[in-house]
């Protein structure tokens, strides 16, 4: 604006006459309305810059205020952030992308015993040297590259020359485009843990092994305990066909009861003990009800007899002739009842009752009653019937004999037939002891058998007249026993005393039918079983046939799983120490006929 | 394509001029009309009547003509500019926005021109107070794609904000369109559109939003927060508001929007462009008197690339007028000296042109010239 006023200035200073003014007159004029344009911009400006600037300082105010407002929330976030840090006892720490420090908390400085100013831009390797940390670097490169955190990261780091065992979660930093700009980790020191996971362990191999222990010494103390009373109960069995005088034959009476009694005193210790391993065996096979019912009889009859008790078995007509369940623990709750019945009654009945409670299409239910018309219960006196070593009174136990295993154990096994054991009684009166069972039922499907052959066909019809037996037992007494009920049927015998003689006798000879026992010196049975089979397979490739001596392992009651190893190993069934000669004869049928 | 363009402060004046240059030789089949509504518009029109050429008008809040020999910037008066090109290449329509919204209007011009011509170029000027520039523009897109050159302007009505008309030679109505759609294989299309606003204040977040009605900013009326932050009062929206756009800050890119109305009741604003709920803005000012020089930059390095061409229109911001004030002919004088071709156009409530390469927008405080000619 000042040059267009100079230049007004200088033009009107040239005129001097009127001539010089008309040819400047135009200029002026251009002049005037330059300088007019240029007041009106500057006046525009002026003014603006009042009303705008009210405005701009305004907003700026505002502006001002917002920053502030912002500034002192993030200073309370960062505050709140590092009393957070501070308060937490796991180790924090955020590093950068190449791997050194950049902020640690509290605990972390007092963990390594260093502030951070000495951590800041030092990286694991420069805080701790003697700390191999490739691994775990490793780790956080991977967290770096992927964008994904990695959890439970174990490490042993040495501090002090002791071991301390840390497990950290690294997670990534991420700026606000989605970026990875570092890496932040948490630590807790579990080295507590870890000392107890490795003592756990410790202790968890050492209670399998005793387990194991329990479960091996549990299956030689059954065969070693049962062993010799079977010894007894067989001997006198044999005796008792020989010819003796009156008194002898009451002597032997005395001794077959004492035995008995003590066979189902160390049955009940044994199972309880099997209950204490967790090893009570309970197997599912088909049975018929009938012949557990008849066993019952045979057993009881005669006690019942002596004390002039009326003894009797109701079974319902209406209860199916094949039943699926463990046939052996029926008998012995039965006869745990049943027995207690005898036992406590003095005059009257024992009657034993069978119904049918519920039928379904593969299960069916029954209830067993035991009815006596003994002492009876009192009230106060039931609730403590069924646990363990629990009698009446001890005047009970001195009169009446018995270890108080005997419900507890019937307890057990009727829950594992999924029912439930109970007693209604009057004291004076008598008792009826209960239980319910649930059983499966036949299988529907039969397996087609097969036409028999000719060499299975003479084989039964041998069955009952004349075998020739590879029997296996190392007991001198066991052997006795079942040679005698062997020999009195027809059947020729010749023993092994154990399993390696029992290969060799087997290779020489011809046999029908090895039976096996299991527990021997020098070679036990399954071993022979399978030096036998393999012996068989070879004779039948060289002889282009397919024969199949049948072998029945003998078992003094071994648990489930021996079953298997007796199967697997190529014995075709077993039975049980001491057997009776038809339950032989009909196993074979069975085994032989399918 | 012939273009002759003139300024008239009196109908008077318009009718002589119209007489003066329409004549055997030069007989205009198009014409750019843009003027102010206290010269009578339905004078304008008693006068375009009578002559057979297509109108595209509007009412203006100041009329732009420069010839290097005037003002450049006029009141109450009536900027023209008659262009005679072959029919051919051309059509125009108008369209009523009578109770459909301004996406649907678009719709309607988009579909018309898509229809009309295989490669369409746009112009476009809206009327009605309320109208949503960016919608507008959305819903000729919707036909032509994001690739076809728009450009026109809101019709002004002198700052008051009541109502704004568009008008062809038959028509004056509000609300509506008139639009120009040329045949882009023939005709040449090119222009800018340039600002040079910056923001100024803290981030804040549209919280509500519908459309270009906002209603609240930060969890606040938006009234309130206007007035609170420009330390005015209700009567001085949207007049004063309207230099203060809110810049909408998406993805690096940033868009003005004026207020162009009020609703005491809601504390709502009313802006000539939508802005979207969650969007995140600031106020925003002409960094000085200085940012001409932004935009004399741009214009200069527009016509260092491109030819100029015989009609150039010019839609300018109303705001950038008020902030500018005199300041502002610096802009439209550099334009005609690069150009060399009389400049004919109005101050606007927005503007519709290109910048950068992201297709066509709906602005505000822009100065946006659109170049056409034949081509070769």
């Amino acid at each position: 604006m000042s040059k267009t006023l100079e230049n007004i200035f200088n033009s009107l200073n040239t005129i001097s006459d009127w001539e010089s003014f008309q040819s400047y007159r135009k200029e002026i004029g251009e002049q005037f309305l330059e300088l007019k344009k240029e007041l009106e911009s500057t006046q525009f400006k002026y003014q603006r810059s009042s009303k705008e600037k009210n405005i701009i300082y305004s907003l700026l105010n505002k502006t001002s205020q917002d920053l502030n407002q912002a500034a002192e929330s993030l200073k309370i976030q960062a505050e709140e952030l590092s009393t957070l840090l501070s308060a937490i006892p796991a180790f924090v720490y955020f590093k950068n992308t190449d791997h050194t420090y950049r902020l640690v908390n509290k605990a972390f400085e007092d963990f390594l015993g260093i502030r951070l100013e000495n951590i800041k831009d030092k990286t694991i390797r420069n805080l701790l040297p003697d700390y191999d940390s490739s691994s775990y670097e490793r780790k956080e490169k991977k967290v770096l590259v992927s964008g994904d955190p990695i959890y439970n990261v174990e490490e042993i780091v040495i501090k002090n020359r002791s071991k301390i065992w840390l497990s950290t979660n690294i997670a990534p930093v991420k700026n606000i485009n989605n970026e990875v700009v570092g890496l932040v980790g948490v630590s807790y020191n579990i080295t507590e843990r870890k000392k107890h996971e490795i003592e756990l362990k410790k202790a968890k191999e050492l209670a399998e092994a005793g387990t194991r222990a329990k479960s091996e010494f549990l299956a030689n103390v059954s065969h070693e305990i049962r062993t010799p009373m079977y010894g007894i109960i067989g001997m006198v069995e044999i005796m008792k066909q020989t010819p003796l005088k009156n008194e002898q034959i009451q002597h032997l009476g005395a001794i077959e009861s004492s035995a008995g009694s003590l066979l189902i005193l160390i049955n009940d210790v044994l199972d309880f003990s099997k209950i204490e391993a967790g090893k009570l065996d309970f197997e599912i096979i088909e049975f018929r009800l009938s012949d557990v019912l008849k066993d019952v009889e045979n057993m009881l009859k005669s006690r019942a007899d002596e004390k002039e008790l009326e003894f009797k078995i109701f079974s319902d007509k209406a209860i199916p002739e094949t039943l699926r369940g463990d046939p052996h623990r029926l008998k012995q709750v039965i006869l745990n009842l049943a027995n207690n019945a005898i036992k406590f009654t003095e005059k009257g009945l024992v009657h034993i009752f069978i119904n049918k409670i519920r039928e379904y299409q593969q299960f069916i239910e029954l209830k067993f009653e035991v009815k006596d018309t003994g002492i009876g219960i009192p009230k106060r006196g039931r609730e403590r019937l069924f646990k363990e070593f629990s009698q009446l009174d001890t005047s009970t136990t001195r009169k009446f004999g018995g270890t108080g295993l005997g419900l507890s154990i019937s307890k057990l096994l009727t829950n594992m037939m999924n029912g439930k054991i109970g007693v209604e009684s009057q004291f004076g009166k008598g008792s009826t002891f209960w239980f319910t069972a649930e059983f499966g039922k036949e299988t529907i499907e039969k397996n087609i058998t097969p036409p028999m052959n000719k060499d299975q066909k003479d084989f039964i019809a041998r069955v009952e007249k004349d075998l020739t037996v590879l029997l296996v037992e190392d007991n001198e007494i066991n052997q006795k026993i079942a040679r005698f009920n062997l020999e009195k049927v027809g059947y020729k015998v010749e023993v092994a005393e154990n399993g390696h003689d029992a290969v060799l006798k087997y290779k020489d000879g011809n046999f029908d039918l090895v039976l096996m026992d299991i527990l021997m010196p020098v070679m036990n049975g399954i071993k022979a079983t399978e030096r036998i089979r393999a012996i068989e397979r070879y004779r039948n490739k060289k002889t282009m046939s397919k024969k199949h001596i049948p072998i029945v392992a003998l078992t003094a009651n071994a648990m489930q799983g021996d079953r298997e190893a007796c199967l697997a190993a190529g014995m075709d069934a077993y039975i049980s120490k001491p057997f009776r000669q038809k339950d032989l004869e009909a196993l074979l049928i069975k085994l032989v006929a399918g | 394509m012939i273009v002759k363009a003139f300024s008239a402060s009196r109908i008077g004046t318009l009718e002589f001029k119209l007489q003066e240059l329409i004549n055997d030789r030069f007989k205009p089949n198009l014409a750019f009309v843009f003027a102010s509504i206290d010269l009578g518009l339905d004078n304008v029109l008693g006068v375009l009547k009578k002559y057979p050429m297509t109108v595209f008008g509007a009412s203006t809040c100041g009329e732009i003509f420069f010839d290097g020999k005037n003002e450049g910037i006029f009141n109450n008066s009536v900027s023209v500019s008659l262009v005679q090109m072959d029919e051919q290449y051309f059509d125009s329509i108008l369209f009523d926005g009578e109770g459909i919204s301004s996406f649907e209007l678009g719709k309607k011009v988009g579909q018309w021109g898509a229809k009309k011509f295989n490669s369409p170029g746009f112009l476009v000027t809206i009327g009605g107070v309320g109208a949503n520039g960016q919608e507008v523009v959305e819903g000729i897109q919707e036909y032509t794609g994001k690739d076809k050159l728009i450009f026109g302007g809101l019709a002004g009505d002198d700052a008051k904000f009541k109502q704004t008309y568009i008008f062809n030679n038959e028509k004056l109505i509000s609300p509506g369109a008139v639009a120009v759609v040329f045949d882009t294989s023939k005709i040449e299309m090119k222009g800018l559109a340039t600002s040079g606003w910056v923001g100024i204040g803290s981030d804040k977040v549209v919280t509500k939003a519908r459309g270009n009605i906002v209603y609240t900013i930060d969890n606040e009326p938006a009234l309130r927060v206007y007035k609170d932050h420009l330390n005015i009062l209700d009567e001085d929206l949207p007049e004063i508001g309207v230099e203060y756009p809110l810049m909408i800050k998406k993805q690096g890119r940033e868009i003005l929007r004026a207020v162009n109305g009020v609703n005491l009741e809601e504390e709502s604003l009313v802006f000539a462009g939508t802005v979207p709920e969650g969007s995140t803005v600031t106020f925003s000012t002409s960094p000085g008197f200085e940012v001409v020089e932004h935009t004399k930059a741009d214009i200069s390095e527009f016509f260092d690339n491109f030819e100029a061409g015989p009609l150039l229109l010019l839609f300018s911001c109303m705001a950038r007028h008020k902030a500018l004030g005199p300041i502002i002919l610096d802009e439209i004088l550099l334009a005609y000296e690069k150009a060399k071709e009389p400049i004919c156009g109005f101050f606007t409530y927005g503007e519709i042109g290109i910048s950068g390469e992201t297709g066509c927008e709906f602005y505000n405080e822009t100065f946006t010239l659109a170049v056409i000619s034949e081509k070769e």
